[in-house]
């Protein structure tokens, strides 16, 4: 009877708490749990790279403005010069140009230019002074895309030159043709660069016993550039 | 000590010392541009007495031009092909303390030979109240200019009396001529004193 008893007991559940929960009703959703994975939902696959910055737009302008530092051409006038006591002086330059970007990588513009020296070689000697004024055509070549950090500038140019000699009260101004260019580096970004180049400007002598001159030479250059 | 090492330290010493006591002579060229100085005052007049006395140029004979040198504002002077004939008052000019001699030179190119027909032998006093001597041992009385500008030593050297301290002046006119068809171009003209180095024979 007792073994009847057990296996009675064993037959039938459990009595409630330690019953199993009845199922939910149809339709019931469970609490806080996430939704069925959208269609196409891959849980390995690879996350797309973030998409690039968009391209810079092209430059329609560039206009720069630079101090710098230049030496006199060879000629035979400035060789006379020196012989008196006249030469090794270094010319000091200011420039600025404006070009319109008639592509990304070329365009056209104008340039002007002053530059000024002067030397005394012993205290009671006059001084020689020097003015030179330019004023030109350019067409800049530029390398580089617009989204680059720096970009290389080579810019040919042609202007008219005059140069005025003196040794007192002033002389008159020579005229000539300047032709030559330089080549810069700049930064877009950060609105600086730098250039070196060389103008060639024969000129008539000065005086009625001067000799050939050229107003022109090595220079180098540093400044600042904006764009648009 | 050892003769041959004595012998060896005297001979060092030697070759030290030999090179620097009678060295070449130290030339001091003088200011620029004198001769824009010199001919701010140009006369034709046949008499040099019309020269004013502190500086100017004599012009002489029609191949002699007073022009524009190495810039519109300087002077030069044109001699040729016709024959020419300028004189030039150097004005006053101070001398470096250290120096006993001096000579002229003439920046210039040219063709053909010019004259310098005189050599003073007299200058007047210096102003400090020291006497110049001058000897006529060195005179340059000709040259010949080639087709570039150079600096032309001309006339006489001149040799200061340093028994006397202070600072020494002078001022001597030089000519310098050209017959028919040679030319000759100048557009400085300067003074270059000389120190001789003690233990130098003169």
């Amino acid at each position: 009877m007792l073994t009847s008893f057990l296996l009675l007991q064993a037959a039938a559940p459990p009595p409630y708490p330690y019953s199993p929960p009845p199922p939910p009703p149809p339709g019931y959703v469970y609490p806080n749990q996430p939704g069925p994975p959208p269609p196409g939902y891959d849980a390995y696959a690879v996350p797309p790279p973030p998409a690039p910055p968009p391209p810079q737009a092209p430059r329609e302008w560039i206009l720069r403005f630079h101090l710098g530092m230049g030496a006199v051409a060879q000629s035979e006038h400035n060789d006379v010069l020196a012989k008196e006591g006249y030469g090794g002086s270094p010319r000091l330059l200011a420039e600025i140009d404006a070009t319109w970007m008639a592509s990304e990588f070329f365009g056209i513009g104008a340039w002007g230019s002053y530059g000024h020296r002067s030397k005394q070689p012993t205290n009671n000697s006059p001084e020689l002074r020097e003015s030179t004024w330019m004023v030109g055509v350019q067409a800049p070549i530029v390398f580089g895309s617009t989204s680059s950090s720096f970009r290389l500038m080579l810019t040919p140019r042609v202007a008219r030159a005059w140069s005025t000699l003196s040794l007192g009260s002033g002389g008159t101004s020579n005229p000539g043709w300047a032709y030559g260019g330089d080549l810069g580096i700049y930064s877009p970004r950060l609105h600086f660069g730098a250039a070196m180049g060389y103008l060639a400007a024969p000129t008539s002598a000065p005086g009625d016993l001067g000799r050939p001159y050229d107003m022109g030479g090595l220079y180098f250059l540093i400044g600042g550039m904006i764009d648009g | 000590m050892d003769n041959h090492r004595i012998y060896l330290r005297y001979a060092f010493a030697a070759l030290l010392v030999v090179p620097f006591a009678c060295s070449d002579k130290n030339d001091h060229p003088g200011d620029a541009r004198v001769l824009d100085v010199a001919c701010s005052k140009v006369t034709t007049d046949a008499d040099l007495g019309a020269l004013p006395p502190d500086s100017g140029c004599q012009l002489s004979k029609v191949g002699a031009k007073k022009v524009t040198g190495l810039t519109s504002d300087s002077i030069g002077l044109r001699l040729g092909p016709d024959p020419g004939e300028v004189t030039i008052v150097v004005p006053p000019l101070s001398l470096p303390n250290s120096d006993d001699s001096w000579t002229y030179e003439i920046l210039a190119r040219g063709t053909g030979t010019f004259d310098v027909p005189s050599c003073f032998t007299t200058t007047t006093p210096a102003e400090t109240g020291a006497e110049p001597v001058r000897d006529t041992g060195t005179c340059i009385t000709a040259g010949s200019p080639t087709n570039t500008f150079e600096w032309i030593a001309v006339g006489a050297e001149g040799r200061l009396d340093r028994s006397t301290s202070g600072r020494m002046t002078t001022r001597t006119p030089v000519t310098l001529r050209v017959k028919a068809g040679s030319t000759l171009e100048i557009v400085d003209i300067r003074i270059v004193s000389s120190e001789t180095p003690k233990g130098c024979g003169s």
